[in-house]
């Protein structure tokens, strides 16, 4: 993720805590709730900045490999991070490159990695040492995008080494319309869940999950130029899932918090996982979306005005990207710019006299926004090494998000408070994480502990 | 003025020559009272439904590849209903028969015997006439139809071949019509309706094209057909029931039961010299008035040849195209191998003598026609026929003078913001335009196919290996273009840019170049057999070699992403095979 995404992702963050915040106030809390504890103070912070901590894939004895999708380079530091290699370069030019686009890692078998690299369709293999050993086919490369993890959810393999990931959404275009006019997709409302066996391809569909449904239109005015404009949500209920390091799948469900567990062949589900559920009255809906709005609307300008002096087009009402430091945060509505982290664009096959224009942003009514905010967003949930699932939920104290904890049983254990400005981008043993903190020039790679913190907030 | 028989003036040329007085104006006898002078005119008129032809056409094909993918097949069946075809009435006519001939199967006559001439058998129609104001009163109709049937088999190499490729049709076709005896041929009323076989029902065709590519310089089309027979029909010169229409069918007499032992002896003297399905053709009707399309044509051949050379290999400039299309080659080769008096027709379009019987007399006791039998009925040698198809070479050189496709696309590009209304592209937009240097990736392709193609993993794994090599490499060649072309200044050299682009281009082709073996040899021939055409072309070094620096007289921008790069697909025949034009 950019640092401009980031920045995004963060002023539409606090627009969504701070809603969430004060209508919290009205809400009784549950008595179910664990205390909220902060994390340990940052035992080790890396001297190098990165672009990005997209992802951190923890090694034995304690290194560190780090997806920079921002900086195009996979770093591996030494247990105190003071020290790193380059594993992926960022230069195309040696045998090591990183990617010309976003890249991703998942955990592969023992302390092997996968490094997936869309534009060549390939995986290569990563061994312990940060040493490439192999080079892979990625399964579906039609799919390839879908694995770099971010919005969609982090990939992984089950207990039985099939590759899970959440599957793009398929949808045909329209073509013209009744009325000649060209009319745009429908876009779903939900994904499959997908898992796959490297060795035999075999696909198979796991479940769904509900995710932000984008609405869009084109109109064509009298000079024959298209516009297309985006309705947007921002305060979808979704769902989310992650695979916990025992090979678990979980489906965490958006509308009740309840978690739909896949192990095998077996399914089940948990109760109603205790949450401050904060009721938004309707003032509190209004309120939200002028901030969201407003915000939009400045990023908006933003891009219009990169775009003026050379940057790349937009892409209307695209997917959510990742956190403020690259861990999964929800945009909830974002103008992509084309940046390095992006989908190449087409070719303009026209080539000539071609303006982007952003459109105005549209937010929905205030009567479609949900009752009670959601508890999460997509690609708010991971799995640590000890098969807890961590959820960053839409609760925001002192500007720091609050994780849900949940355990094997689906029990919510602890809630733990991240520092402001700090996204979870992976985990270590010992009830390590990793965290990514946004600084001037960079991202900063730090490192804590969630142990038995004294202190509680609540 | 109409005169026929004895009413037919007898011509004095040299009279007419010094005195245009003496040309007369009027019949023999002097006067338009008899039924041999007529001076009532002639009219033509259209219904008043008259309606425009249409027809109502379907169907159904199926496309793909055939045995074990080597080839790819294609059937189609196609039926068509044609309405409303156009069609004539003689209302003036009056179908009263006055009587009839016992020696040609009973055929009514529809004048009275005295109005037909004793010494030439010609026939004053005006017996048979309605009015005898008018001569014929053609009403133009549309009310009569067709329908047409046809089946297509086809087959063609599945795979990319830049040395040699070929196509095979083979075509079943079958025509009727609902005809009337006006504006065809009749051996009675010529009002009835009847099905029949079209005179454009020629059966069955075979039709092929070969392409071949010598030493890569000289590129050879051959494309050609073989046709089965038109049906045509055994008829009188001359009007024999007295409609006033020389459209009648002759009787075929046999040489066994006809009374006139002239007749006779010469129609034996037809049967023992005519060709097979001539002589087929009248055996089986011996005894009886001929059928519509009864006879059928001897099978024709026609084909063309082109012959185009490649402008590097020749030493022209790439945009230079030349090449010879040669019509009818194979009259040109029956003329070199047979002499022109001894011409066997090859790759000519055959007309059949149709004429079986010419008129000489009537024997007005006997109630019979006097013929005389044409000897060369049903021939189609080429030395009677004064249609010819000529042999021709038509030269044609070709320069393509404008900027090619690829610095159009990339001057586009550049000149948004810098000197066109638009936003500048930047180097981000620049280098995903620009990912695969403007050409196809095979070897992405290949693994977005793997269901189809049935890659293995370790098949899948080598691409991939292959692929992430060669997508490193693309990204050092074209990045630092892309951070340049990005931060031109709005006056900008066009050229300069052109030159950059151009020397990338060639940078991506030779790693293709390098890399394509390599692929060929990862792939099954099962699997090669199945990949897309426009892989193939990529995995052919002529055709990376031609396509190198850019698609210069060749054309084709605008199938492939980036601004070209791409084959053209041609038709090399009349529906087969594909030829890749450089």
């Amino acid at each position: 993720m950019t640092r401009m995404a980031s920045r995004r992702v963060t002023s539409f963050l606090c627009v969504f805590a701070a809603a969430a915040s004060t209508a919290g106030n009205a809400l009784a809390q549950s008595e179910k709730l664990p205390p909220i504890r902060p994390l340990s103070p940052v035992e080790h912070a890396s001297k190098e900045l990165l672009g990005a901590v997209s992802q951190v894939r923890a090694l034995p004895g304690g290194r560190v490999l780090v997806n920079d999708n921002a900086g195009r380079k996979l770093v591996l530091f030494d247990p105190t991070l003071a020290q790193f290699s380059i594993v992926a370069d960022t230069t195309s030019a040696t045998a090591n490159a990183y990617s010309s686009r976003a890249a991703g890692i998942i955990q592969y078998k023992g302390d092997s990695t996968l490094f997936v690299d869309p534009t060549s369709l390939s995986m290569l293999v990563i061994d312990g040492t940060g040493k490439v050993t192999r080079v892979m086919s990625v399964p579906r490369p039609n799919e390839a995008n879908a694995l770099i993890g971010g919005p969609n959810g982090t990939p992984g393999f089950d207990a039985l080494g099939r590759l899970v990931y959440r599957a793009p959404a398929q949808f045909a275009m329209r073509g013209l319309g009744a009325d000649g006019k060209m009319a745009l997709p429908t876009f779903p409302d939900s994904q499959a869940l997908v898992r796959i066996d490297l060795a035999s391809r075999a696909v198979d569909t796991l479940g769904f999950v509900k995710v932000p449904k984008i609405n869009m239109s084109m109109t064509q005015d009298a000079n024959g130029r298209m516009s297309i404009s985006s309705m947007t949500n921002p305060m979808p209920v979704t769902d989310d899932w992650a695979v916990t390091s025992d090979g678990r799948v979980a489906l965490v469900r958006g509308l009740d918090y309840h978690i739909d567990w896949i192990q095998g062949a077996e399914r089940h589900s948990t109760a109603k996982i205790p949450f401050a559920w904060r009721h938004l009255d309707d003032s509190t809906k209004v309120a939200f979306l002028d901030s969201a709005k407003t915000a939009a609307e400045k990023l908006r300008e933003q891009a219009q005005a990169r775009m003026a002096a050379g940057g790349t087009g937009p892409i209307l009402g695209g997917p959510p990207a990742g956190g403020a430091a690259g861990g999964g945060d929800r945009v909830m509505v974002e103008f992509k710019v084309g940046g390095r982290d992006e989908a190449p664009a087409r070719p303009n096959a026209a080539g000539a006299n071609t303006t982007f224009t952003l459109p105005p942003i549209q937010m929905v009514a205030p009567s479609e926004l949900p009752d009670y905010a959601p508890p999460f967003t997509t690609g708010s949930t991971r799995g640590d090494m000890e098969g807890n699932l961590w959820v960053r939920t839409s609760n925001v104290v002192n500007g720091g998000s609050v994780y849900d904890v949940i355990n094997t049983k689906g029990e919510l254990v602890d809630r733990i408070l991240v520092p402001a400005g700090r996204v979870i981008s992976g985990f270590g043993i010992g009830g390590v994480v990793y965290m990514g903190v946004r600084e001037t020039s960079g991202v900063r790679l730090e490192q804590a502990r969630r142990n038995q913190v004294m202190g509680t907030q609540r | 003025m109409s005169c026929s028989g004895v009413a037919v003036p007898t011509p004095d040329w040299a009279a007419y020559a010094s005195n245009l007085a003496s040309i007369p104006s009027l019949c023999a006898n002097g006067t338009s009272g008899t039924v041999f002078a007529s001076t009532v005119p002639n009219v033509a008129l259209f219904a008043g439904d008259y309606a425009a032809p249409h027809s109502v056409r379907s169907n159904l094909q199926w496309s793909g590849p055939v045995l074990g993918n080597r080839l790819n097949g294609t059937f189609e069946v196609t039926y068509s209903l044609n309405l409303n075809q156009p069609g004539t009435v003689d209302l003036n006519f009056s179908p009263v028969t006055k009587f009839t001939m016992s020696d040609e199967g009973q055929r009514p006559v529809y004048v009275a015997a005295s109005s037909i001439d004793p010494a030439t058998g010609l026939i004053a129609s005006r017996d048979a006439r309605v009015s005898q104001l008018y001569n014929r009163v053609t009403e133009n109709r549309s009310d009569l139809r067709s329908q047409s049937q046809q089946f297509r088999a086809s087959i063609s190499p599945l795979s990319f071949n830049s040395s040699f490729s070929w196509s095979l049709s083979y075509v079943f076709s079958s025509v009727k019509e609902r005809v009337r005896g006006f504006g065809t041929n009749t051996v009675g009323n010529p009002f009835a309706l009847e099905w029949a076989r079209s005179n454009f029902d020629s059966q069955h065709q075979l039709q092929y094209s070969l392409f071949y590519n010598f030493f890569d310089a000289v590129r050879v089309s051959w494309n050609g057909s073989f046709r089965s027979g038109m049906p045509f029909t055994p008829m009188v010169a001359g009007d024999v029931n007295g409609d006033g229409y020389s459209n009648d069918r002759a009787f075929v007499f046999s040489p066994s039961t006809a009374k006139d032992p002239a007749l006779a002896s010469s129609m034996q003297s037809l049967l023992a010299s005519t060709s097979g399905n001539v002589r087929q053709c009248l055996q089986r009707q011996l005894g009886a008035l001929a059928a519509r399309n009864s006879c059928e044509g001897p099978w024709t051949s026609q084909a063309n040849l082109s012959i185009s050379f490649n402008p590097v290999k020749v030493r022209m400039p790439q945009r230079a195209t030349l090449s010879f299309a040669i019509s009818n080659p194979l009259g040109a080769a029956d003329l070199i191998a047979h002499g022109e008096k001894n011409l066997r027709g090859w790759g000519q379009t055959v007309f059949p003598d149709q004429a079986l019987l010419y008129v000489r007399g009537w024997d007005a006791a006997a109630q019979r026609f006097r013929y005389d039998v044409n000897q060369r009925f049903g021939s189609s040698n080429p030395a009677f026929s004064p249609f010819r198809t000529p042999v021709t070479v038509t030269a044609m050189l070709r320069f393509d003078v404008g900027p090619t496709r690829e610095q159009q696309s990339l001057t586009q590009q550049l000149n948004l913001g810098r000197r066109t209304e638009g936003n500048k592209l930047g180097e981000s937009l620049l280098r995903a335009i620009y990912a695969n240097g403007g050409l196809v990736n095979p070897m992405a392709t290949v693994l977005r196919q793997a269901d189809t193609l049935k890659l293995t993993s370790a098949q899948a794994d080598s691409l991939a290996t292959m692929n992430r090599t060669y997508v490193i490499r693309l990204d050092s060649v074209w990045s630092p273009l892309s951070k340049f072309l990005a931060e031109l200044p709005a006056r900008y050299d066009e050229d300069v840019a052109y030159a950059k682009y151009k020397k990338a281009r060639e940078a991506t082709v030779d790693l293709l170049r390098k890399v394509a073996p390599e692929i060929k040899t990862l792939l099954t021939d099962e699997q090669r057999r199945k990949l897309p055409t426009i892989v193939t072309s990529y995995l052919d070094q002529r055709y990376l070699t031609a396509i190198r620096s850019g698609t210069a007289g060749a054309g084709g921008a605008g199938l492939f992403p980036g601004g070209g790069g791409g084959p053209i697909a041609m038709p090399a025949g009349d529906r087969g095979t594909t030829v890749i034009i450089r």
